[in-house]
């Protein structure tokens, strides 16, 4: 563990702890390894994933913040800008350098000022405004685009799902 | 991992919250500590020098508004520089200064709830005894008042102090140990009471012996009795800010702890917090019995920015801190950052070697890797000549290793498809991979009967053994009898 990563991680995690964030809550998953955190996200008021509790695994790699976190969903989750996997496709989450969608500006993309509050608010966001251009889960898009009732009721399924209902 | 790390929401718990802000802006937004070393880039943006070249040298924008930057146009930012060192000499006073402060408070709010509880209560009484018809009526009425109260100090003094023990005094003073020594609990109590006294109004005052005796000590009720009507609360003034002062001077945290979080140190046998107990064994094991009772060593004068507080992991003796560089000196041993496409691998290594950095001498490493580390070193160095506090070419040597250790378990980054699965390919092409080495294999033996054997060219082996490799790789076998051919 890199042990500037981790100081800045702790610091991170305080400043969480002690100023909370609504619908988000983060934290390293065990004491030994502070670069995998577990986080709850709440589905934002007002869209179909209202009323979940969404978990995901944040990996942090040994060069944080020079390099950006991951973000995998571990529930169940149909949006199309979250492949299949769980795995999260989002501009915050992605370095200048590589520009998987050739369009993202560079203003919104990782740069170490950024956190895991602001990332994780990015999600809550995104989980609002799908993205539908770029998609990560062409299926999802598609139905998005195409059958939004559709896909509206699945992500209340899953939504519904994520709080054991 | 109990480590305290000094954090801006820390202010958040004292009267004045809003100094979070003014923490929050004395910090780099990369590594999200004070300032070493600030800088400040052409856009105005600051950050300390370490963090901002090791990030320019990744992308050449500044972190925050992304506008185009590079590293000689970054210039020290001096007024941080100072606010940082000055900040950082009266963190600790002023945060122990202003807990102590929200803790008496606190103190004094629930002392308060309390005896508007009790008086409270008293009314009640006295309103239940009055309604009763009673023959005490007819006695003069001072008397009597002065009797009720009489009656009912008793227990306010029982009620007012057991629990004030438990629950803050204790925690407050954790050094000192074992059985709640006679000491303390004078003290406190002596406090309580003058407080309370001093609150319940004098009348009591004239008739203590009565009680007092069985409340506390002899030789607290002549402390006690010394107190006099207008002494009081000069007395309770006094022994206010002797608690703060203690607890500043201790540097003993204002959360209350409960008695049994509290564990023994094995060497010394004092009573420490469970998360503090390591840090302190640790302390104890080294000799340094107490903890040092003044907390800042004011020799850094506001204008000189102190170097930061390490981390208490372990009390590293600093070797002799030379004076900060001077302009000429900084001008003269900075280092460029250089090409790596326009430096050779031969160029890389005579610079290592001039620093004195460890490097593989057979050339296992890859160019790459050589040029990150002189990248970094370079990055390290330059922000060493920006420090108030420079360190030695060999402690930077050091930090050069241990940043490379924890950056060495990282994958180096390949350039793939996304969709693309590498055993699916290797399997399926392995026919093809066979046929190659096979191939390469022979032409080889050919040109060695042709040349003789003197003359086998090493190229051509490094070039099997290479080929070896890729396909023993991409099988993800091992395939001896290749490499030996």
């Amino acid at each position: 563990m890199a042990a500037k990563a981790v100081r800045r991680l702790l610091s991170e995690y305080r400043e969480l702890i002690n100023n909370e964030t609504d619908g988000i809550y983060a934290g390293p998953v065990s004491e030994d390894n502070f670069m995998l955190w577990e986080c709850l996200i709440a589905g934002p008021p007002d869209t179909p994933f209202e009323g979940g509790m969404f978990s995901a695994t944040l990996t942090f790699p040994d060069d944080y913040p020079l390099s950006p976190p991951t973000l995998k969903f571990t529930c169940d989750i149909l949006h199309p800008n979250v492949y299949p996997d769980g795995t999260v496709c989002i501009s915050i989450l992605h370095p200048p350098g590589d520009d998987p969608n050739m369009y993202e500006s560079a203003s919104e993309r990782w740069s170490p000022i950024q956190s895991v509050e602001k990332v994780l608010l990015s999600v809550m966001s995104m989980l609002a405004e799908p993205n539908d251009e770029s998609g990560a889960n062409v299926d999802a898009s598609k139905m998005f685009r195409e059958d939004r009732q559709q896909y509206e009721n699945i992500v209340r399924r899953y939504a519904r799902r994520t709080v054991g209902l | 991992m109990d480590i305290d790390i000094p954090d801006p929401t820390d202010w958040l718990q004292t009267p004045i919250p809003g100094l979070q802000a003014l923490e929050s802006s004395l910090r780099c937004q990369v590594c999200k500590e004070l300032f070493t070393a600030p800088k400040v880039t052409s856009c105005g943006h600051t950050f300390c020098s370490l963090c901002i070249r090791r990030y320019l040298s990744t992308s050449s924008k500044c972190p925050t508004c992304m506008k185009p930057d590079e590293e000689p146009r970054l210039r020290d930012n001096i007024l941080v520089s100072e606010l940082v060192g000055s900040f950082n000499t009266i963190r600790k006073q002023l945060l122990d200064t202003l807990r102590a402060k929200e803790k008496e408070k606190e103190e004094e709010e629930e002392a308060r709830r309390r005896r508007k509880a009790e008086e409270e209560e008293e009314e009640e009484k006295e309103r239940v005894t009055s309604i009763q018809p009673r023959a005490e009526k007819r006695r003069p009425y001072d008397d009597d008042d002065d009797d009720d109260i009489m009656e009912d100090a008793e227990p306010i003094y029982r009620k007012g102090k057991r629990p004030r023990q438990d629950t803050t005094i204790a925690p407050r003073y954790p050094q000192e140990t074992g059985p709640p020594t006679r000491r303390s609990t004078r003290t406190s109590s002596q406090r309580t009471n003058s407080r309370i006294l001093s609150s319940q109004t004098v009348v009591i005052l004239d008739s203590d012996d009565e009680f007092l005796p069985e409340e506390d000590e002899i030789s607290d009720n002549d402390d006690f009795r010394s107190n006099n009507n207008h002494n009081n609360n000069n007395n309770n003034n006094n022994n206010g800010s002797r608690a703060k002062r203690k607890a500043i001077s201790r540097g003993v945290p204002e959360t209350p702890t409960k008695n049994s979080d509290m564990v023994a140190c094995p060497i010394c046998t004092r009573l420490k917090d469970k998360s503090k107990v390591e840090a302190h064994v640790n302390r104890c094991l080294e000799g340094k019995r107490s903890p040092s009772p003044t907390p800042i060593k004011a020799t850094n004068g506001p204008g000189t920015p102190l170097k930061r507080q390490p981390v208490s992991f372990a009390n590293i003796p600093k070797p002799q801190q030379r004076a900060p560089y001077t302009d000429e000196e900084k001008k003269e041993l900075r280092l460029p950052k250089g090409n790596a496409s326009l430096t050779k691998e031969a160029d890389i290594r005579k610079k290592l070697r001039e620093f004195g950095i460890k490097y593989d001498a057979k050339g296992k490493e890859s160019k790459q890797v050589l040029w990150a580390r002189l990248q970094e070193w370079t990055n390290m160095w330059n922000a060493n000549l920006d420090s108030a506090t420079p360190k030695s070419k060999e402690t930077l040597r050091r930090e050069l290793e241990a940043y490379e250790r924890h950056q060495s378990t990282q994958k180096p980054s390949v350039v793939q498809d996304k969709g693309f699965e590498r055993d699916a390919w290797s399997k399926g092409h392995r026919s093809e991979f066979e046929a190659l080495v096979a191939a390469a294999r022979k032409s080889a033996a050919a040109r060695k009967k042709e040349n003789g054997v003197v003359e086998a060219g090493p190229k051509d082996q490094q070039l099997l053994d290479s080929m070896a490799g890729v396909q023993a790789e991409l099988n993800g076998i091992d395939s001896p009898e290749v490499v030996e051919a």
